[in-house]
């Protein structure tokens, strides 16, 4: 294996990626090559890095603002059904139902 | 499945379990992408919209991870285009946690953790989501490949060339010790 090699598999080396061939193969380069040692141990010192990044916290407002535009997105939603009647609309019907109402009572 | 199906009829319950059960990891996913807390807790949100709206065409055929990171890193990538504003991480000073009891260890832990996260926030769009999926969240391969859309042998070469791009800034900037 040339340097060259071992350098291009070193990532999936340590991402757990190569096959166990592969792997005897980077070990017998590394035995014997200074260079390759030295970039690995770089490349796992910059994951060491990347593992203590911050976790970030979430502010506790961030259901509510989503919850505020799930209408916005849910099937059935005034935004989303076409089949769906308007503020208007219901008005309409409710008139309607109303008056409906009121000629029964009429006929008691 | 039970819940996901639940989401899918949508029941708000349920979509909040959902939330509950990846806020943390969305969240996790699109600070590191973006580098401010403001701009990830907005991105979050959309993530979850996003997702909520279009969970009726998820059909368990890949895991709903898989599907929901897919969705999380397309909205990234299209933050990323419309949104010229944002500067890359500087609120992040004041929202390190976790800092050393020592004033001087802590400083030095804060400037390598902005040098990475800047050195990772500079990394093209393509390498970077990446390096997010493999590095930080624990993805296979094969996973990440799924959720990008890509062949693994793509997502390995993602990562080769990330790693060496942050190899050589971090270098560069004696950032790595």
């Amino acid at each position: 294996m040339t340097c060259q090699e071992c350098s291009d598999r070193l990532s999936a080396l340590l991402d757990d990626e190569l096959t166990p061939e592969e792997i005897g193969a980077i070990r017998a380069h590394l035995l014997d090559c200074d260079a390759c040692c030295r970039e690995l141990a770089l490349l796992a010192c910059l994951d060491a890095e990347a593992a203590r990044m911050s976790e970030p916290q979430p502010s506790d407002a961030l259901w509510e603002k989503i919850e505020n535009r799930l209408d916005e997105v849910l099937p059935g939603s005034p935004e989303t059904n076409p089949w769906r009647s308007s503020p208007e609309e219901e008005n309409v019907v409710d008139f309607f139902r109303a008056k409906s109402r009121l000629s029964k009572m009429g006929r008691m | 499945v039970a819940l996901i199906s639940a989401c899918q009829r949508g029941e708000r319950d349920a979509l909040r379990r959902l939330f509950d059960l990846y806020r943390d990891r969305m969240l996790r996913f699109a600070f590191r992408y973006c580098g401010d807390l403001d701009d990830a807790e907005d991105l979050t949100q959309e993530i979850f919209l996003r997702a909520f709206e279009r969970i009726g065409s998820y059909r368990c055929e890949s895991a709903f991870s898989s599907w929901l990171y897919r969705l999380a890193a397309n909205l990234c990538l299209n933050f990323r285009r419309q949104s010229r504003r944002f500067e890359p991480l500087d609120a992040i000073e004041d929202r390190i946690s976790g800092a050393s009891d020592d004033p001087a260890d802590a400083a030095i832990s804060s400037e390598q953790e902005d040098a990475m996260m800047k050195a990772v926030s500079d990394l093209p769009d393509g390498l970077r989501i990446a390096f997010l999926l493999v590095r930080l969240e624990g993805f296979s391969y094969a996973e990440a490949a799924e959720s990008l859309g890509v062949s693994p042998e793509a997502v390995r070469m993602r990562m080769m060339r990330a790693r060496r791009a942050l190899r050589v800034r971090l270098t560069r900037e004696g950032a790595m010790r």
